[in-house]
């Protein structure tokens, strides 16, 4: 009788994983150990339209100074979501929060939450016929806004030096409803309190970050890969990069992947505009060009064991080098107490705070069959229902 | 009535039920900046309930906080040297959660059981004192022995009660057994004529005692005038009240032969005395007078006799007259610190008993309480051969309630007290135990003792103390009160009883 480990094939398939990973491994490092050896000394701000467009400052690889948090308010703000899909109803439960931490001279973190410490859930229900695809839509639009609205509102009420997101500071290109959704509006709504919020940090003067948990954007390694031979061309120390296939490796890699390697702890990557980058990432244009252009990205080394946080800033009309600096001089001591998770840690505290159970949902359901029973609205998928599961 | 709020039920697996509730406690915040601790394992909670009011008792106290429930997380972010208060606010996520069992339901005076629990969200709150005092069943005169612990409320307990079926108090060396047994003999004293006065006997093995009747008490109480103090070279064993029976427990080989003789020799001496007192010389005389009894007995009988006589306890008659000192409101305590030898100590405890319990019996003296120091010295758990007052002892301790007559036997040794004796005392009073076969032993001659119960009791600090038993309808945990009288120098530490020991050591030079 063949074993499990026989009849899946399982010693071949999982040989052949392992010398898949192990041949890209071996090629980004390889190619991350050269750009590594210059990475301060290379500028990427080159005599070129592509990089004068999206390159702000010119090494690979800046030193960050931590500055001492003590006497600093910092917020963050995040969101929670739950989705259940019955057969007549789409139950969407959300919850947003804000967590603002002071750190205080006496090397303690108090913290004060918003609207406040334990917030109940929103509830939504769509009974609508809607499609899967916009059910998803829906369900991550209703987060968004309770999660902007509340980053506008929370500064009415508090003051602090830096306001977190987490996540982008634009809604991600699968938020996008399909066309003639019923959700276009609510789309578009969430398009403009991202303006109302950008303009909100301006009056109050807190500086606004989105910290990307798991970002998988290629957006550097695009414009790298356009920059690249023109570098090689003018860098000897590049030349050795020909004998290695480096645009397969820039097209097979997240930023993060190269920053990993290239960036040691406590450096950060040159700032990237977002301006115009539909072609180079993931995340949505905003209507307003003018606000468009006043957002950057970068990428921060604060782990040993963990991948570079993707930060992305709105600068306002200050000076982004000048911004960058002091974030990055912030995030780096409050992501930096765990060598294996790098996220800073009111954006921690945050998404403990928001995180909703299913043990919710499940309460939600239970409530509204107690009041009317279970009508074909309230039936569960039939995926839900398979018998013998 | 206004209570305190200490926090709210919450639902566990297994409760709130009628065994065991959870209730987290209120107002983190307020607790962390005044620093107070808001309850303690060993306090009373109260809850309205269905039933009426619940009073429960915490057993435990556990905390939580979110950021210390991952292993990994908090290895991870304490490596980075700074203190995890100074990257997370750990503090707003400390909570603390009590586990309480419910002891009963009070209802207009009334302590009912717990049949129906109480609800999820119930608030818990601190009782109200006097409510608390009557559940617990304390007295509002009687033995004041302290105060509730965690509580402000007096722990005096019903006199009856308390010694009407006798009293263990245990604890191990130096835990406060004399100090609290001192306060107990305090109360005695300080009763009216009108609340009924018992004697007292206190058998001091080791003189620690004698402070109580010193004139210079520490807030200036004296009871120089109620107590007397009778040291062990002065005590005499009346020689006719002893029968052939009674020296043949001080003489355990002595066999029935031996006994039928002795017996008829001592009917013979007290015939020709006509009720004239006699001693152990009187009658070994009478002994080797005697024509008829067999040569071997009466060897063997001399030998005994002459044993007995040389430890000099016997005379003709007995002192101190005990039926003269034994009087209402009046202690005696018998200072054994002088006699060295085990064996004659017993002797003595046996035959003071033994007349005590006569003179008892026949209404001689008062109802009577009996202080018994080291009791295990005297009643230990060991056959009787090795100690002569253990008979007596079971004897008062399962029929002394129906005379009035009680012990109070002090030990620290209770895994080596007698079963039958421990087993018949219808209050304990533990102060700390560390001993796992004390802890055993006291586990298995008391049914009111539960596990729990029994690890507070090794965690006990000096001068708390753990009543259990007919004197109280729950076990409480009692702060011993102050005494009002000299302590002895037993009471003193080992620092300054050296230096006194040097100074007076420079003074002779």
């Amino acid at each position: 009788m063949k074993t499990i480990s026989e009849l899946w094939a399982l010693d071949e398939t999982i040989q052949k994983i392992v010398e898949q990973i192990q041949v890209i491994e071996e090629k980004r490092n390889a190619f991350a150990s050269i750009i590594h050896s210059v990475r301060h000394s290379l500028d990427l701000q080159l005599d070129l339209p592509l990089a004068q467009q999206y390159i702000v400052d010119g090494a690979i690889a800046h030193t960050v100074k931590p500055t001492d948090l003590s006497g600093l308010r910092v917020c963050g703000v995040d969101g929670g979501l739950l989705k259940k899909t019955l057969r007549g109803i789409e139950l969407v439960i959300t919850r947003a929060n804000a967590t603002i931490f002071e750190y205080t001279p006496a090397n303690r973190v108090s913290a004060i939450y918003f609207p406040e410490k334990m917030t109940p859930p929103t509830i939504k229900a769509e009974l609508t016929p809607i499609s899967w695809r916009e059910a998803e839509v829906n369900a991550s639009l209703e987060r968004l806004k309770a999660e902007i609205e509340l980053a506008i509102r929370v500064q009415d009420h508090h003051s602090t030096e830096l306001l977190l997101l987490d996540g982008s500071l634009r809604p991600h290109i699968s938020d996008r409803p399909p066309n003639k959704s019923v959700f276009s509006s609510k789309y578009d709504k969430i398009k403009a309190l991202y303006e109302e919020l950008f303009v909100k940090t301006e009056e109050t003067g807190t500086l606004l970050a989105g910290v990307i948990k798991d970002s998988r954007s290629q957006r550097f390694m695009r414009i790298f890969g356009e920059l690249l031979p023109h570098l090689i061309n003018r860098n000897p120390e590049l030349k050795r990069l020909l004998e290695l296939d480096y645009r397969t490796i820039l097209k097979t890699s997240y930023d993060t992947d190269f920053f990993f390697r290239v960036l040691d702890v406590g450096e950060r990557s040159p700032i990237l505009r977002l301006n115009d980058f539909n072609s180079t990432s993931n995340v949505e244009s905003n209507t307003d060009t003018q606000l468009d252009s006043r957002l950057v990205c970068f990428y921060l080394r604060t782990a040993k064991y963990d991948y570079p946080l993707c930060v992305e800033v709105f600068t306002g009309s200050y000076d982004p080098l000048r911004i960058i600096e002091k974030i990055s001089a912030m995030l780096l001591p409050m992501s930096s107490d765990n060598e294996e998770f790098a996220l800073p840690a009111v954006l921690i505290d945050a998404d403990s705070q928001a995180r909703l159970i299913e043990r919710d949902l499940d309460f939600l359901f239970a409530q509204l069959a107690n009041r009317i029973g279970y009508p074909q609205s309230l039936l569960k998928l039939r995926r839900e229902r398979m018998p013998f599961h | 009535m206004k209570t305190e709020s200490l926090g709210t039920i919450v639902c566990t697996e297994d409760g709130p039920s009628t065994e065991n509730i959870e209730f987290v406690i209120g107002n983190r915040n307020e607790i962390s900046t005044e620093k107070q601790i808001p309850v303690h394992v060993g306090q009373y909670v109260s809850i309205n309930a269905d039933e009426g009011l619940i009073i429960a008792h915490i057993e435990q106290i556990y905390k939580t906080n979110r950021y210390f429930s991952q292993i990994d997380a908090v290895h991870e972010f304490t490596r980075s040297g700074k203190a995890f208060g100074a990257i997370f606010p750990i503090d707003r996520w400390e909570y603390v959660l009590a586990e309480a069992k419910p002891l009963g339901i009070f209802n207009n005076g009334q302590v009912q059981r717990v049949t129906y629990p109480p609800s999820p969200g119930a608030i818990v709150s601190a009782p109200d004192h006097k409510i608390l005092s009557e559940f617990l069943g304390f007295s509002k005169e009687g033995i004041h022995l302290g105060h509730l612990l965690f509580h402000d409320i007096p722990a005096t307990f019903n006199l009856s009660k308390m010694y009407q079926k006798h009293v263990a108090l245990l604890a191990m060396s130096g835990a406060g057994k004399s100090y609290a047994a001192s306060v107990m003999l305090e109360e005695l004293l300080s009763r009216k004529p009108a609340q009924g006065r018992p004697t007292i006997l206190v058998i001091d093995v080791h003189g620690e005692y004698t402070g109580l009747a010193e004139s210079q008490g520490a807030k200036g109480k004296t009871f120089e005038d109620q107590i007397t103090v009778i040291r062990s070279p002065l005590v005499e064993i009346a020689t006719p009240r002893m029968s052939a029976k009674a020296f043949a427990t001080y003489s355990p080989d002595m066999g029935t032969i031996q006994v039928r003789e002795l017996t008829r020799i001592i009917r013979t001496l007290r015939t020709a005395r006509k009720g004239q007192p006699y001693d152990i010389g009187d009658l070994t005389i009478a002994l080797e007078q005697d024509p008829s009894i067999n040569v071997r007995t009466r060897e063997a009988l001399l030998g005994w006799l002459d044993n007995l006589q040389s430890l000099r306890l016997f005379g003709k008659t007995s002192t101190p007259e005990w039926s003269k000192l034994m009087k209402p409101g009046q202690a005696v305590i018998l200072d054994l610190s002088e006699t060295v030898s085990l064996q004659k100590k017993q002797i003595i405890v046996d035959a003071v008993l033994r007349h005590l319990f006569d003179l008892r019996r026949d209404g001689t003296i008062p109802p009577a309480i009996v202080f018994l120091e080291e009791a295990h010295q005297f009643c230990p758990e060991a056959r009787r051969a090795l100690a002569f007052s253990k008979g007596i002892l079971e004897t008062v301790a399962r029929e002394g309630r129906k005379y009035n007559l009680s012990l109070c036997i002090i030990s620290q040794r209770p895994v080596r007290l007698s079963t039958t004796v421990l087993s018949q005392c219808g209050t304990n009073i533990f102060l700390r135990i560390t001993n796992p076969y004390d802890l055993d032993h006291i586990r298995a001659t008391s049914e009111k003792i539960t596990k729990a119960t029994l690890t507070s009791i090794s965690s006990l600090t000096v001068g708390e103390a753990l009543v259990v038993g007919q004197a109280t309808r729950f076990p409480v945990f009692i702060q011993v009160r102050e005494r009002a009288t000299k302590e002895t120098a037993f009471g003193e530490d080992f620092e300054t009883v050296t230096r006194r020991y040097d100074k007076k050591g420079k003074k002779t030079d």
